[in-house]
């Protein structure tokens, strides 16, 4: 099982208010806490297991935030206070109070871990499972770029995973054992970065494994070796469907809780006012009464319990056809297969409520109840498995199609003239200012720090998706403006210091980076 | 798309948490900032005054190109065709490198157009696109050369590792769901990031009436609830007591107290007990709810 966890880096210190902030706090209190929760839970219990968490750069940086931390912390303690409110508010209706009572708990456990537990810093709760051994650590590039639409400016690719490999060292103590390229965006000879930076292993998508040169012998249920030495791993499709499936899926069942029914929009106006958007307009505040029933928009409260039997089942389900896929694929290829099982972390408990808990009762289920299968680790597969077939994975990604259209198409096509005329340009300066210190070097630290938020794959994708266009436009603009502006004036021998620390505050991603790296072989 | 500004709003009711109201959506749109970084505003640049053409591989079948040409190009090949240009056309000679020789197809560009999408029959190839003039006679002058590029395979491979074959690789194909690729997975997590990154803006861009259900459709509907409203005062320094539960007072002694009210009986016993707890005064409303 892999989960990757990613948000942009999205830090807007000159806005008090009106902040898109929430997300990274709605994903800390409804996926993050309880992951850390249950991966603790069963080590205390004595249940072995193991499980991958990619946690990007971006996402990584936000976690050591002061400023974001804060924030949490405040938001946090209102969401306890409409909690408190909510149980007072629902004295008389037994079934909701007792789901208010449920969301109260779970608020101040969240406040807890964050703040008590673990010092406002949940990397030090991550580094702690990747120390226990029963969770393997790994990252992604550092600003989650797609890399394979940069191919034409190779250092630029370079860059953004030694820059990450480098970052993930510093909090971790040493490089990452395998890295989650940006959505699973692989293009050949890639690999030979990872080796570089000392990376064991990627994952890609099935058919960059099964398109690969020369024919996988055993499909995706075996790792191949790229020539430069890093292994391949490639996703199973039908794990993948079992919990990924809007229909047929896990998270699809009645039972469980809705995800659109919040108190935010269903409460009365003057009451939610204090706790929904400050302009007044509604948004979801995390508690939700209601399961989801049916295809109906007649909701029935949720019942936890049935939910919690329900997602005990699913878990024995999986189980048991993960138990009869190895088993069938042993007999066909005569060796052990192991099966790469990635979703994005935030399915469980933000979107799929019941997501911890199922993988709760699986990890049990597993070590407890059965010897056929174990989880492992993709390092670890390799340890126990050395030798590998050697093949060239096709160009592939995990988007829609396969490929690079999600990325590449009519919405946001346009952004790559700019994007890889920046990242010649941070050549040029990282070849001709080498030696450079002092306020030139600071200059060009910062010129590579808006050329990786310029690169972030979030904002195409946003343009693709059509969700809020604006914003990813802006963030496009500001950061080639930013870049532009900090080429011009170091050729120009004018850099301006009090607007480079203003921008430095703004876009304070990776300290502690070496603008150097973006010189080198290509 | 609705802008939204950055005003700070009084509330009614006191709150701790006047500002940093946080807006749901993932990828939300902040308001002007106050202070901008930038002296003057930027803007995408519409040239970089470069003599230059760069392909892109989208999937096997696909490749973007974009390119700009600057004036200096085209005043040499102005002066090369001559009158000829009236006849000429702007072309990209798409070559397939793959093997010698080469072999290519043409590729009108019009429209002014800076970028195209090249479609290409044969997946796993090598390709290699020039921009230039076609003239009348047939005549190809180039103004520039893209990098080359190869485009992925559409199925598997036809290269065989000896070492590591298999008799029954379409077995093991289907097995490891070849034949779904692109679609089904890769599908639904699209509809699913779709609706969890919509429902973070659903909220923003919503009517007033709220989206129950989310952005799955909604037939006609309507709901309607009830809620009481219980609020008194006494002095501020008694100890309130409603239904044996202990409230806080406000600091002038008031209290607003709100419930969800279902179908039933409600006794609601409300009692305000003095600071020395010398004297007590009680009122119960009993209030009844029934739908018909």
């Amino acid at each position: 099982m892999i989960l990757h966890s990613h948000l942009p880096y999205v830090r807007h210190p000159e806005h008090e208010e009106f902040l898109e902030e929430d997300w990274f706090f709605e994903a800390v209190t409804e996926t993050y806490v309880p992951l850390i929760d249950t991966f603790e839970n069963l080590i205390n219990d004595g249940v072995a297991f193991k499980v991958t968490i990619s946690l990007s750069p971006t996402l990584m940086s936000m976690f050591c935030d002061e400023l974001l931390q804060q924030r949490y912390l405040k938001h946090i303690e209102s969401l306890i206070e409409l909690a408190e409110k909510e149980c007072e508010r629902t004295r008389w209706e037994p079934q909701f109070n007792s789901l208010a009572r449920m969301y109260l708990d779970k608020f101040r456990r969240a406040r807890h871990v964050f703040a008590e537990k673990y010092g406002r810093n949940l990397i030090n709760a991550f580094r702690k499972l990747n120390d226990s051994g029963f969770v393997e650590v790994i990252t992604c590039a550092a600003t989650h770029g797609y890399l394979p639409l940069f191919e034409i400016n190779k250092n630029a690719v370079r860059a953004q995973i030694k820059i990450a490999s480098d970052f993930f060292r510093k909090h971790f103590g040493r490089p990452p054992l395998g890295m989650w390229l940006p959505e699973c965006g692989y293009d050949p000879n890639d690999d030979k970065y990872l080796a570089e930076c000392g990376i064991k292993y990627f994952i890609v998508d099935t058919h960059g494994i099964l398109h690969g040169t020369p024919r996988p012998k055993y499909g995706i249920f075996a790792p191949v070796y790229c020539k430069s030495g890093v292994a391949a791993f490639g996703r199973d499709v039908e794990s993948s469907r079992a919990v990924w499936s809007a229909e047929e899926g896990y998270p699809g069942d009645y039972s469980y809780r809705e995800f659109y029914r919040d108190i935010g929009f269903d409460l009365d106006y003057d009451y939610i006012r204090p706790y929904i958007h400050v302009d007044g307009s509604r948004i979801n505040t995390g508690i939700k009464y209601f399961k989801i029933t049916g295809r109906t928009s007649n909701k029935s409260p949720y019942d936890p319990k049935a939910a919690a039997d329900k997602a005990a089942e699913h878990a024995g389900n999986f189980m048991f056809n993960r138990q009869k896929q190895i088993e069938h694929i042993h007999g066909v290829i005569n060796k052990k297969p192991i099966i790469i099982s990635p979703y994005d972390a935030e399915l469980y408990g933000h979107w799929w409520h019941e997501g911890p808990l199922w993988l709760d009762y699986l990890f049990r289920k597993i070590h407890f109840d059965q010897d056929v299968i174990r989880l492992v680790t993709p390092f670890q597969y390799l340890q126990e498995n050395p030798r590998n077939q050697v093949i060239t994975p096709s160009m592939s990604s995990w988007g829609w199609k396969g490929y690079s259209e999600v990325w590449l198409e009519g919405s946001n096509d346009w952004i790559y003239r700019h994007i890889h005329k920046a990242q010649e340009r941070m050549i040029e300066l990282a070849t001709s200012y080498y030696n450079e210190n002092g306020i030139k070097g600071r200059a060009l630290n910062q010129a590579a720090r808006e050329l990786l938020l310029l690169e972030a794959s979030d904002w195409p994708f946003i343009m693709k998706t059509g969700t809020v266009v604006p914003y990813a436009v802006k963030r496009v603009k500001d950061h080639l403006g930013r870049f532009t502006r900090i080429y011009e004036d170091i050729k120009s021998n004018s850099v301006d210091e009090r607007w480079l620390s203003d921008i430095e505050w703004r876009d304070n991603i990776f300290p502690e980076i070496d603008f150097r790296v973006y010189k080198g072989v290509q | 798309m609705p802008k939204v500004k950055a005003t700070k709003k009084k509330k009614n009711v006191p709150q701790e948490h006047t500002e940093e109201r946080i807006e749901q959506s993932k990828y939300f749109i902040p308001p002007q900032p106050a202070q901008t970084a930038q002296k003057q505003e930027f803007d995408f640049p519409g040239s970089y005054g470069d003599n230059r053409i760069v392909l892109l591989v989208r999937d096997p079948h696909w490749m973007h190109s974009y390119w700009e040409i600057n004036e200096a190009k085209y005043k040499e090949v102005a002066s090369i065709l001559g009158s000829d240009i009236n006849r000429s056309k702007e072309i990209l000679r798409v070559h397939d490198a793959s093997e010698l020789p080469w072999s290519s197809f043409d590729i009108d560009v019009f429209g002014g157009a800076k970028n195209w999408y090249i479609n290409v029959p044969r997946a796993g190839r090598t390709y290699v696109v020039d921009i230039g003039y076609r003239a009348a006679d047939g005549r190809f002058i180039a103004m520039a050369r893209s990098n080359a590029v190869t485009t992925p395979l559409d199925g598997p491979s036809s290269v065989i590792d000896e070492e590591w074959m298999t008799i029954d690789f379409e077995r093991i194909y289907a097995l490891s769901g070849g034949f779904g690729i692109g679609k089904s997975s890769a599908e639904v997590r699209k509809l699913m990031e779709k609706h969890l990154k919509a429902q973070r803006v659903s909220g923003w861009m919503s009517s007033p009436s709220s989206p129950f259900g989310g952005p799955r459709e909604r037939p006609f509907f309507l709901t309607a609830n009830t809620e009481l409203i219980v609020y008194g005062a006494t002095e501020p320094t008694a100890k309130l007591f409603v239904q044996g539960k202990r409230v806080n007072l406000r600091r002038d002694g008031t209290f607003t107290l709100r419930y969800a009210l279902p179908d039933g009986e409600q006794v609601i016993p409300i009692e305000a007990v003095r600071d020395d707890d010398q004297e007590k005064r009680s009122i119960t409303p009993i209030v009844k709810r029934h739908t018909k």
